[in-house]
């Protein structure tokens, strides 16, 4: 029995590092992932206005990489986001940003590409985590 | 001759009317359809137990005002919130929200005697807001206080509510009750432009 007691207590450490490692677990993040999908601005805003349901399958929680223009910048509170032009005056694809450092030198009009996690469309689509 | 003439004064009445009738018309509709508005909404939500504080943003959630109506209506991507930790959010968007199957929540409602603020005017009301709330496909019936605050043809609209998570049909597993509160605070924090 006595022999036992040290396996017991290396699996109990194991156990606890693994909890603790899964409790604080990093975020997914887009920078160094390849993307899933790769698709224009115009092309993803046209799966969402034509059936929306069908492209929450087919792109939500995916990383998408869109290229395109950039509409306006918007400072948020925390981060940064930018609308990238879509070819519609009311749409256009949100790609928020975790710091506002990550759109530094970037412009309105700057053609740019962005990946991120799609979450989905409101009258917008929206990315987050993105990287450039 | 001065039939002439006649025709031409005739012309330029006819021009000026027509002038007067676009800028009546036009400022009417202007009235009508005049709205605020904004994509880059700050909501968060607190959970807040002994044991775990938990917190999350989004911050491009929709919002419009009719200033004609005073309806307000917000919308909200599930998966656009962001946690520190990760797993949490995991948890929250396949266990609790069910994110897949219920991508945004929504809020349509109405601000009482909206008619007596002045929007042109700066300065902070504290009104009464309600109306629906839709969230992981349920819809009840909520209300609350918020601060519209005109500021230079901006408005801030804040409010902070608090919602039952069992009034949504959200099933908090045992295991982990003590650590996430029955009662979430909801807060609001938009900044609205006039739409043209």
């Amino acid at each position: 029995m006595k022999k036992v007691f040290p396996y017991i207590f290396i699996l109990a450490l194991a156990g606890i590092a693994i909890g603790y490692y899964m409790y604080n677990k990093p975020h997914n993040e887009t920078k160094n992932t390849n993307s899933d999908v790769i698709i224009t601005p115009a092309d993803l805003l046209k799966a969402f206005e034509a059936d929306e349901s069908a492209a929450n399958v087919a792109y939500l929680d995916k990383i998408v990489e869109v290229e395109g223009n950039v509409k306006s910048i918007n400072i948020l509170e925390k981060g940064i986001s930018l609308s990238l032009d879509a070819g519609s005056e009311m749409s256009s694809i949100i790609c928020e940003f975790e710091s506002a450092d990550a759109l530094a030198g970037v412009k309105t009009g700057d053609k740019v590409k962005v990946k991120g996690f799609c979450t989905g469309y409101l009258t917008d689509i929206v990315l987050v985590r993105c990287s450039i | 001759m001065f039939f002439i003439i006649y025709l031409i004064l005739n012309i330029k009445i006819v021009k000026h009317l027509i002038f007067i009738i676009f800028l009546l018309f036009g400022n009417i509709t202007l009235g009508v359809s005049q709205k605020y508005f904004t994509k880059t909404g700050r909501i968060s939500f607190y959970s807040d137990t002994p044991l775990e504080k938990i917190e999350a943003h989004n911050k491009s959630s929709n919002c419009v005002l009719d200033l004609s109506t005073g309806k307000l209506e917000f919308g909200v991507l599930i998966k656009g919130f962001q946690f520190e930790k990760a797993l949490m959010q995991e948890h929250f968007n396949e266990n609790y929200m069910e994110s897949s199957k219920f991508p945004k929540a929504t809020f349509k409602g109405q601000i009482d005697q909206f008619s007596k603020i002045d929007v042109t005017k700066n300065g902070k009301n504290i009104v009464k807001v309600s109306g629906e709330l839709t969230i992981h496909g349920v819809t009840k019936n909520v209300s609350t206080d918020a601060v519209l605050e005109v500021i230079n043809g901006k408005m801030n609209a804040d409010a902070v509510f608090n919602i039952l998570v069992a009034d949504y049909n959200i099933s908090i597993p045992s295991l982990v009750k003590d650590q996430i509160a029955k009662s979430v605070k909801v807060k609001v924090d938009t900044t609205l432009d006039l739409l043209k």
